[in-house]
């Protein structure tokens, strides 16, 4: 036998390195064909999948559930209160518009897609617009409720990959709603993002909502980022660093939409 | 050649359902790695004369590296190593085959979470002890299902 068992073990090693190597020069065509070919498989298993998704959690999260709700009820009755200032802001706005001449329509122009596929090891996404779509690098995608979900990282013909807010790359300013506070958000992975370089002399109450600043040009102002959670101060530095629960839940959604202007 | 065919599309839908649908299903961070559970229970009853296990282990971990975006490569790497070391472990435990099994996919799980958490080293080190318990569990289920199915098909030729 010409290939003896020390032979055909260095083979199997040179194929191996080969082909992980030609994946790594080809990864694009390779994921955008399979992306493509898979499409409606995945927005099947997606859409299946965000329909059941809150059974496991409601099993093993019931604790947090019922402060979780507990809270709710309290934060409704301030809401209730809210709504009747807000109605009357309203009809304020509505006729300092009209007086300005502004419309609505100022907003963004917005394509929808469907989520694909997560990632099972970092913050990031795939959906089914790509450049065919007209979808570009660095593109911002939320939900229907103006909640930020991320940016687009990487475009295919058919699907893009958009990386969310809460991945380790990610750092963009942000601003607590209300206030004048201006921070720092920074993804950390795994689902979870934090505030960075606050003073530690700003008081900030928690479940404070958190909207982008558009200071560094990255997302527009007024993007719905999540709400304010922990906050960790010591006397060692004089900075405080809050966490952030984000507003958007991946696991239930499926229909988001890139600002394509 | 079949069973590669086989292979090749049955880790196709793995991968699938694997990012579009066992995402959903995330407890206290941790996810089932159901092409993983199979890479290893492949592994496990495959002879190590027969090369199947590693096509296998090739196969899911090109899947994953294709539909996961992060490091090129990083799954199929991974998926020839568990596949190696499931078939390195087995002569070591000659013993019964349900405790035999139970310590090798242990032991490979542990590798795989190993792995993940080195890569997190730089950004906030995280080792998830709940995932590997979780995939423990369901891949023990998995292979007492293959054992029942196998019993029953056994017993079908029999007749």
């Amino acid at each position: 036998m010409w290939l003896n068992q020390k032979n055909s073990k260095i083979l199997f090693s040179i194929l191996i390195i080969v082909f992980i190597s030609l994946f790594i020069l080809l990864q694009g065509p390779i994921r955008s064909f399979f992306n493509s070919v898979s499409q409606p498989i995945q927005q099947y298993f997606w859409s299946k999948g965000s329909e059941n998704a809150g059974f496991w959690s409601g099993f093993f999260n019931a604790k947090e559930l019922r402060m979780e709700n507990k809270s709710l009820k309290s934060e409704n009755q301030l809401f209730l209160s809210r709504i009747i200032q807000i109605d009357e802001l309203k009809e304020e706005n509505r006729k300092l518009r009209e007086a300005l001449n502004l419309g609505l329509a100022e907003d963004f122009k917005l394509l929808e897609a469907n989520i694909l596929s997560r990632d099972i090891l970092e913050d990031f996404i795939i959906i089914n617009k790509g450049t065919l779509n007209g979808i570009e690098k660095k593109m911002v995608v939320i939900n229907y409720e103006k909640v930020l979900i991320g940016e687009v990282d990487e475009v295919y013909k058919n699907s893009s990959r958009i990386r969310l807010l809460t991945n380790n790359e990610m750092k963009f300013s942000v601003q607590i709603a209300d206030t004048n506070i201006q921070a720092l958000a920074d993804g950390q992975g795994n689902q979870k993002i934090i505030l960075d370089l606050i003073s530690k002399d700003e008081e900030i109450l928690r479940g404070s909502l958190v909207t982008t600043s558009g200071l560094d040009f990255n997302f527009p102002s007024g993007l719905l980022v999540g709400k304010t959670g922990g906050i960790e101060k010591t006397d060692l530095i004089s900075v405080q660093k809050v966490e952030i629960e984000p507003l958007f839940d991946i696991e239930t959604s499926n229909l988001i939409f890139v600002i394509t202007n | 050649m079949i069973n590669i065919i086989f292979s090749l599309i049955l880790f196709y839908f793995l991968a699938l359902v694997q990012t579009s649908f066992l995402v959903h299903y995330e407890i206290r961070g941790s996810l089932l790695n159901i092409v993983f559970l199979l890479i290893i229970l492949f592994n496990f009853f495959d002879e190590n004369e027969n090369k199947l296990g590693l096509v296998v282990g090739i196969t899911g971990g090109f899947y994953l590296d294709v539909f996961c975006s992060s490091y090129p490569g990083l799954f199929t790497l991974l998926g020839i190593a568990i596949a190696l070391l499931v078939r390195m472990l087995k002569p070591f435990f000659e013993i019964k085959k349900s405790i035999s099994f139970i310590i090798i996919l242990f032991v490979a799980l542990l590798f795989y979470e190993i792995i993940f958490s080195l890569l997190t080293l730089g950004n906030n080190f995280y080792f998830n002890i709940f995932s590997l318990i979780y995939n423990l569990l369901i891949g023990i289920i998995l292979y007492l299902l293959i054992k029942m199915f196998y019993a029953l098909v056994q017993k079908g030729t029999k007749k």
